[in-house]
C-alpha cells in the first residue's frame, strides 16, 4: 500500500517518474512520512490526513502548502501537455483530459485578470512561431481558404439542385401547349397544375384543360391500353387455332371438302396478319409506356435540355448505374456526393481554424502586450497624478473620511477614463474585471494622507526591497526543503512542493552552469573576460538590482533552482509592503529606535551596522566580549562561542532598547516572523547564535525587532518582548 | 589572486556568456552572481540567475558548482542581502 501511494505521488508530481531525481526525492518524502507517521493515500491527502492537533496548530501553513502543491501539479500538467510526452504516460489518480494551456490560464479563477494577461504573454513568448513557420502557415491558410471556398460553392450548387429535384411540380405536369414563358409566369404567380387558377389560365389562353390529362393519367391509360391489346392478341391466337383445327384430311365422300380447306387457309392467313398487327401495336404501346414513365424520372436540373435528351436517347435514366458517370462526363458533380462534400468542407474548416488560431497568437501577443503596457502606464500615471492632487490641492486637504474617499474615487475614475490608453483595456475579453482590478491597484498605491518618514518614503521598489531585506532572514532561517524538514509535518508538504518545483525547473532549463564536458571529466573554464560593457547592458544590470521584473525569477545554485525562494520573497514583499505602507494609514509606524551611547551600558564600541560592503565577514559584526567592562546579559559571543553566557550577573532589564549592530544569542527562539505581524516560520536556530540586531519598528502598537545573521544575511523578525523574555530567561539561568 | 569580476562578461569555453552582476569574497573563495548574457541583443536575462564559485585550476580560471548545500544557501543569501542593501542606499 505504501509503495502504491508513493508511486501515485511520484507519478503525480514528476514528468519522468523513473528518473533518479524523482527516486531521490521520493526517498526524502518516504523518510519524512516515516518520521511523522502520516498514512495518506495521495499527495493531497498527505496534508488533509494530518492529525487535527497538527492541523489546528499549523492551519495557515497547511493551507498554503495545499495551494502550493496544487499549483505545482498544475504546472507539471501544463508542462506535460506542451511536451507531448506520450511515450511515458503516467497513470493519474484522476483521469482528467489535458487542457489547452491558454484556456487553462483564461479559466483560472485563482488569477487576477492582469495576472492572466501576464501568464498568457509568457506562454505566447515561450511558444512563439518563427518567421518561417508564420510564412508557411500563411501559405497554408491561403491554399486552404481557396479550397474551402471552392468546395463551399460546389456544395451550395448541390444543395440547390437537390432542392429543385424535390420540387413537387414535375415538368410533365404542365400542359404541353403552354410555352416556357407562360410556365415561368405561372410559377412566378405561384400557380401550379391542379389548382383552379391553372385551369382558368389555360382557358384564358385558349387551351382546353381537359385536352391534357397529365402524365400520371396518361401512364395509367397506356397501361390499360396495353392490357386490352394483350387480350385482343390472345383472342386472335385462339381464332387462328380454331381455324387450324378445321384443316382436317379431305373426306372423299364430300366433294366440296377441298374447296373448303383452301378457304380456311386463306382465312388463317388473314387472321395471322391481324395478329401481327396487334402485336406490333402492343409493342408500340409498351415503348410509349416506358417513354412516359421515363419522362417522370427527375433528371439533374443542371443538365441542359440537349444533355438530358441525349441521356434519354441512350436509355440512361437517373436510376441507371451509368447515370453518375454520365453526369461527371458533363462536368456535373452528382448529388450523391453531397454528404461526402459536406464532411470535406467541415474538415477543411477545422483545419483552417487551427491555422488561423496559430496565426492569431502572433496578433494576440502584441495585443496582450498593449493591454499590459496600458495597464501599467495608466496605473502609474493615475497614482502619481491623484497623489499629487491629494497632497497639494486644498480641496483634498479639507476633506476626510468617506467624503475624501469618494472624491479620490471620482478622481481615479476620471483620470482612467481620460487616459489616452484607456481604450486598450477594452481589448481584453474581461475588460470590466480588469478595470476593476486596475482601480484596486491604483487605490493600493495611493496614500490618502502624507505619512511620516522613513518607512513610507520612496517608491514601491523601496517597499519591495524592505520586503526583500526581511525575506532574506526568512530564507536564511528556513531555507529550502532541508530547512523545512525542521518541522516534519509541515516540512513534508513544503518539501513536496519545493522539491517538485526544483526538479521541474532544473529538468526544464538544465541551468547548472558547470555542466561537465568530455563525459564529466573536465569542468567549464573561462576563456575570456570582457570588461568593455555596452552602456545598455550596464543599465540593465542596475535595473535588476532595483526590482526583478519577474517574481518567479529562477535563481540557481549548483544547478538547483531557488525559484521557490524568490517566489516567496515576492509574496513576502507584498505582505510586508502592505503592512508597512500602501494605504494602511492606520498603522503607526516609526523609525527604528536608536539608543544613545549613554543609554547603552553594555557596549564600549560604536555600533557598526553591517553595510553592503561588509556583509560577508562575521567578525565585522559587533560582539560583546570578555573585555567588555559592563557586559550586557543579552549580549553573548557569536559564531565562535554561541551558547555560553558571559555575564553571570542576573541583571534583567526588559524595557531596555537594543543597539543596532549588537550581536546576541537568540538561538533559543525557535520561531521567527517573515515580517512584522506576518506568519511565523520555523528557524534554523543555530543561525540565531550571534544574530545581530538590525532595527526595530512599531506596527499597530507592537514593537518588532529585526535581526541579521552573523554573516550579514537577514535572519527574522520577532516581537520585542519575546526577545527580551528569552534574554532575561537566559540571564537568569546563567546566574544560577 | 583573481581579478575583480563584477560588471564584466565571462565567456566560457563553450561560447556561452554570463554577465557578473555581483561578486563576493568569502572564506578565501570567490563567488559570482551571474545571469546569462545575450551578446547579439546585448541583453541580460532577468529571469535566470546563477551563483557559482570561480577558482583557479591548473592555470585556468574555472567556474565551479557549490557542492555544499549549506554553503550554497549562505552565499545565495549573502547576495540577496547585498542586493537589498545596495538598493537601499
Amino acid at each position: 500500500m505504501r509503495n502504491d501511494t508513493n508511486e501515485q505521488i511520484r507519478n503525480l508530481l514528476f514528468k519522468n517518474p523513473d528518473s533518479q531525481e524523482a527516486k531521490d526525492f521520493m526517498a526524502k518524502v518516504e523518510e519524512k512520512i516515516k518520521d511523522s507517521s502520516i498514512n495518506q493515500t495521495t499527495a493531497e491527502e498527505l496534508f488533509k490526513n494530518l492529525p487535527d492537533n497538527i492541523k489546528n496548530e499549523h492551519k495557515e501553513s497547511i493551507e498554503e502548502g495545499l495551494e502550493l502543491l496544487e499549483e505545482t501539479v498544475q504546472s507539471i500538467m501544463i508542462a506535460r501537455g506542451r511536451s507531448n510526452n506520450s511515450s511515458n504516460p503516467a497513470p493519474q489518480p484522476q483521469q482528467t483530459p489535458p487542457q489547452d494551456p491558454i484556456a487553462q490560464i483564461k479559466n483560472d479563477n485563482q488569477l487576477r485578470e492582469i495576472q492572466k494577461i501576464e501568464k498568457l504573454i509568457t506562454y505566447y513568448n515561450e511558444n512563439q512561431l518563427s518567421a518561417e513557420e508564420i510564412e508557411q502557415l500563411k501559405k497554408e491558410e491561403q491554399q486552404k481558404s481557396q479550397q474551402l471556398e471552392k468546395d463551399k460553392k460546389l456544395l451550395n450548387e448541390l444543395k440547390e439542385a437537390a432542392a429543385a429535384m424535390h420540387n413537387p411540380i414535375n415538368e410533365q405536369d404542365w400542359h404541353p401547349a403552354l410555352t416556357e414563358e407562360q410556365k415561368e409566369d405561372l410559377i412566378a404567380e405561384g400557380i401550379t397544375p391542379g389548382s383552379p387558377e391553372y385551369d382558368i389560365f389555360l382557358r384564358n389562353h385558349g387551351i382546353d384543360p381537359k385536352s391534357y390529362i397529365g402524365i400520371d393519367k396518361e401512364i395509367e391509360n397506356k397501361k390499360k391500353e396495353i392490357e386490352e391489346q394483350e387480350l385482343e392478341i390472345e383472342k386472335q391466337i385462339k381464332i387462328i387455332n380454331s381455324l387450324e383445327n378445321l384443316k382436317k384430311p379431305i373426306d372423299p365422300r364430300r366433294p366440296n371438302a377441298a374447296r373448303n380447306i383452301t378457304k380456311t387457309e386463306d382465312q388463317i392467313k388473314r387472321e395471322k396478319e391481324k395478329l401481327n398487327q396487334l402485336k406490333a401495336k402492343s409493342q408500340r404501346s409498351k415503348v410509349e409506356l416506358i417513354t412516359l414513365e421515363n419522362s417522370k424520372l427527375i433528371y439533374d436540373p443542371r443538365l441542359t435540355k440537349e444533355q438530358k435528351e441525349d441521356l434519354i436517347a441512350e436509355g440512361i435514366t437517373p436510376n441507371s448505374p451509368e447515370y453518375n458517370t454520365a453526369l461527371m462526363g458533363y462536368g456535373i458533380t452528382p448529388i450523391d456526393k453531397m454528404k461526402e462534400l459536406e464532411s470535406k468542407v467541415q474538415q477543411e474548416e477545422q483545419e483552417l481554424n487551427k491555422i488561423q488560431e496559430k496565426l492569431k497568437r502572433t496578433t494576440s501577443l502584441e495585443e496582450l502586450k498593449e493591454i499590459k503596457e496600458a495597464y501599467e502606464t495608466i496605473k502609474n500615471t493615475v497614482i502619481k497624478d491623484v497623489q499629487k492632487s491629494i497632497d497639494e490641492e486644498e480641496e483634498f486637504k479639507n476633506l476626510s473620511g468617506s467624503q475624501l474617499l469618494e472624491k479620490v474615487e471620482d478622481l481615479i475614475n476620471n483620470n482612467i477614463q481620460n487616459h489616452e490608453k484607456a481604450n486598450n483595456l477594452n481589448k481584453w475579453e474581461n475588460s470590466d474585471k480588469l478595470m476593476k482590478e486596475l482601480k484596486e491597484d491604483i487605490k493600493e498605491g495611493i496614500k490618502l494622507k502624507k505619512q511620516k518618514k522613513p518607512l513610507n518614503e520612496g517608491s514601491n521598489e523601496k517597499l519591495w526591497l524592505k520586503g526583500l531585506a526581511g525575506a532574506t532572514g526568512f530564507i536564511a532561517g528556513i531555507g529550502l526543503n532541508m530547512a523545512v524538514g525542521a518541522v516534519p509535518l509541515i516540512g513534508t508538504g513544503l518539501a513536496l512542493y519545493s522539491g517538485a518545483r526544483l526538479l521541474y525547473n532544473t529538468g526544464k532549463l538544465a541551468c547548472s552552469i558547470t555542466t561537465k564536458l568530455n563525459n564529466g571529466q573536465e569542468p567549464k573554464w573561462i576563456s575570456n573576460i570582457k570588461s568593455k560593457i555596452p552602456e545598455k547592458v550596464k543599465k540593465g544590470a542596475e535595473a535588476i538590482f532595483n526590482k526583478p521584473k519577474n517574481p518567479y525569477a529562477k535563481w540557481f545554485v549548483n544547478g538547483m533552482s531557488l525559484g521557490y525562494t524568490m517566489d516567496r520573497i515576492f509574496n513576502i514583499h507584498e505582505k510586508v509592503g502592505n503592512a508597512f505602507g500602501g494605504n494602511k494609514t492606520t498603522a503607526e509606524v516609526k523609525a527604528p529606535t536608536k539608543t544613545t551611547e549613554a543609554e547603552t551600558t553594555h557596549s564600549t564600541e560604536p555600533t557598526a551596522k553591517p553595510t553592503s560592503e561588509q556583509p560577508v565577514t562575521p567578525t565585522q559584526n559587533k560582539t560583546t566580549t570578555a573585555q567588555n567592562p559592563t557586559p550586557n546579559p543579552k549580549s553573548i559571543s557569536t559564531a565562535q562561542e554561541p551558547t555560553p553566557i558571559i555575564n553571570p550577573e542576573p541583571v534583567i532589564d526588559p524595557t531596555s532598547s537594543f543597539t543596532a549592530g549588537e550581536a546576541m544569542d537568540i538561538s533559543g527562539l525557535e520561531y521567527g516572523y517573515v515580517g512584522p505581524g506576518q506568519q511565523a516560520v520555523h528557524l534554523l536556530t543555530d543561525r540565531g547564535a550571534g544574530a545581530v540586531f538590525d532595527k526595530m519598528e512599531v506596527i499597530n502598537g507592537q514593537e518588532w525587532v529585526h535581526f541579521k545573521q552573523a554573516n550579514g544575511a537577514g535572519y527574522a523578525w520577532f516581537p520585542k518582548e519575546e526577545v527580551e523574555e528569552l534574554l532575561a530567561s537566559v540571564a537568569k539561568r546563567g546566574g544560577r | 589572486m583573481i581579478e575583480e569580476m563584477k560588471g564584466k562578461i565571462l565567456e566560457l569555453n563553450d561560447g556561452i556568456e554570463y554577465y557578473v552582476l555581483d561578486e563576493l569574497d568569502y572564506n578565501n573563495k570567490k563567488y559570482v552572481f551571474t545571469s546569462p548574457y545575450n551578446q547579439k541583443n546585448e541583453t541580460i536575462d532577468e529571469e535566470n540567475f546563477l551563483v557559482v564559485e570561480i577558482k583557479i585550476n591548473k592555470d585556468k580560471l574555472i567556474v565551479n558548482d557549490i557542492n555544499d548545500s549549506n554553503e550554497a544557501l549562505n552565499i545565495s543569501n549573502m547576495f540577496l542581502a547585498k542586493m537589498a542593501a545596495n538598493s537601499n542606499e
